[in-house]
């Protein structure tokens, strides 16, 4: 297997990580890769707006064998993906209209690292972003409501 | 710390409780200050039995649900985001493991559950939204197709 992922998190530190990957057929397949398997190397250093220190890094795949005893089954149950979805997008916008309400709450001194409040701020805005993005989760939940394929 | 017990799932989220307490909260501005890993934390996490929430007893997990990892989460989380997210992909790695089966798939949870092995996924793509199909991984030599 050859390829790069994006967004990593515990990039570099975790000890296994599950990869999707195009099959040799059609449809995907996932599989358990080791980090010091050959041909596996992290990419950067994670530098974002906040969650500073999850290590969400791009992994390089060049030529890693994998075991056939290393691949995950069938893992799908469609039937929670609309609330799975939803929850998704509601937590993490509220995560950030809260701590947005307790920076203004707490006036200036919620702007400095004096309180936790920025950090929490921060961290909270990693939600809306991290894929699939809050926009695009929208999407295919009225996409799955009206019967349409989604993605 | 105590061992805890396969199965025991409250105690579980009663040590995760303390531990967010006197360890991950406290080093959470750290953690965010020096972009630093929270191996400590993880490692805590793990002695408390918290990284086999969700792997079943019969693998040395506490055989726990989604409802009792949404409330470890909100704990951890609360306490310090990226050691949060951190458990969180580990937990659901654990929990994709169990639901996958496979050969190695036993081998696999005991080792996570003890914390004797982190997990994580390494599903999204580069650009917004893009963890679903098509992947930049497959077989190499083919990988061209799908760049």
């Amino acid at each position: 297997m050859s390829g790069r992922k994006a967004f990593v998190t515990s990039g570099g530190h975790a000890d296994v990580m599950l990869v999707l990957l195009q099959g040799e057929g059609e449809g995907l397949d996932c599989y358990v890769v080791r980090r010091d398997a050959p041909g596996v190397r992290f990419d950067g250093r994670w530098e974002g707006l906040g969650m500073r220190g999850n290590s969400s890094i791009a992994v390089e795949f060049e030529d890693v064998v994998l075991d056939g005893d290393a691949r995950i089954g069938d893992i799908g149950d469609e039937g929670a993906l609309v609330p799975l979805m939803e929850a998704k997008a509601l937590c993490t916008d509220v995560a950030a209209r809260v701590t947005q309400g307790a920076l203004e709450a707490c006036g200036g001194q919620g702007y400095t690292p004096a309180l936790p409040i920025e950090r929490h701020l921060r961290d909270a805005r990693a939600g809306a972003v991290m894929a699939p993005t809050n926009g695009v989760l929208r999407t295919w939940s009225g996409k799955a409501i009206a019967g349409l394929p989604v993605p | 710390m105590a061992e805890v017990a396969a199965g025991n799932v409250d105690g579980v989220l009663a040590d995760v409780r303390d531990l967010a307490q006197a360890l991950i909260a406290p080093g959470a501005a750290g953690v965010d200050r020096e972009s630093r890993f929270p191996d400590e934390q993880l490692s805590a996490l793990g002695q408390a039995g918290a990284l086999g929430l969700l792997v079943p007893r019969e693998h040395g997990g506490a055989g726990a649900g989604l409802v009792a990892l949404a409330r470890a989460c909100e704990v951890v989380g609360g306490a310090c985001a990226s050691t949060g997210m951190v458990f969180l992909m580990h937990c659901v790695t654990t929990a994709t493991v169990t639901g996958g089966g496979g050969e190695s798939a036993a081998d696999l949870l005991e080792r996570m559950a003890s914390g004797e092995v982190l997990g994580t996924l390494a599903f999204s793509e580069r650009g917004p939204g893009r963890t679903t199909t098509p992947p930049s991984c497959g077989p190499s030599g083919a990988t061209a197709r799908f760049a």
